[in-house]
């Protein structure tokens, strides 16, 4: 039973007068809009959209053959496209499953709800496997 | 008008060649519909992977129309330098 069946009982029961019942109400009223039943995880900085970002850093130390890529995805715009796995090549799919991953088994759209929502780590790979030779820098992250 | 919505601002240089194209977000949805269109008139060739891009087009489509959604920034920025001056750098940008 909760604090305002509770309350009504009481009044019902004759231990306590409508008056007191109005006030106890009202208390509770305040008391519920004081304390949020759930509170917000984090505090979201208004009119920022979370942007998917995927850095990768390749190359030789002797600055020959350096590579750079930059690419950055709204979260909105990436959940759209979640469906677009469909268009990828047969042969590409077959390389993936050799290599025991199966791309069609994967549920983007809840992977990105969840980075969105906060339930998952904003850094979801980082990869340093430079060297002095080269080698490469690969980190996708969400902020 | 030519400056209603968003822009996708191409810039593309090779070695000396450079090319800078802004590109507004309504004319390139434009003209994807008018490749779904010519499809539907002269087949895909009865190749598998442009029939399923055929059906995600609707699914591009939207996501373009959302594109802007996040601002102004940098959609892709690639910069390839394979030394003696072979450079390449490409940027896609959102404004």
């Amino acid at each position: 039973m909760d604090e305002k069946q509770k309350i009504l009982k009481m009044v019902e029961d004759g231990k306590i007068t409508a008056q007191d019942a109005i006030e106890l109400l009202d208390a509770l009223g305040q008391d519920d809009k004081a304390v949020p039943p759930n509170p917000p995880k984090a505090t979201k900085v208004p009119g920022k959209k979370k942007m998917f970002r995927i850095r990768i850093d390749a190359g030789g130390s002797n600055g020959e053959g350096k590579a750079k890529v930059n690419v950055n995805i709204p979260i909105s715009v990436a959940k759209k496209l979640t469906s677009l796995t469909k268009v990828i090549p047969d042969s590409a799919k077959s390389e993936m499953e050799k290599e025991g991953f199966n791309i069609d088994e994967l549920n983007l759209k809840e992977l990105l709800e969840a980075i969105e929502s906060g339930e998952m780590d904003e850094e979801i790979v980082d990869i340093d496997a430079s060297s002095e030779e080269g080698g490469a820098k690969v980190k996708i992250y969400v902020d | 008008m030519l400056t209603k919505g968003h822009f996708l601002i191409i810039h593309f240089r090779i070695k000396r060649f450079r090319l800078w194209l802004p590109l507004p977000l309504y004319i390139l949805q434009e003209l994807l519909w008018q490749i779904v269109e010519l499809t539907d008139l002269v087949g895909t060739f009865g190749n598998k992977e442009l029939r399923e891009m055929k059906k995600e087009m609707p699914t591009i489509l939207v996501a373009l129309d959302s594109i802007g959604e996040g601002g102004q920034y940098d959609l892709v920025d690639i910069d390839v330098d394979g030394g003696d001056g072979d450079r390449v750098k490409i940027v896609i940008k959102v404004r």
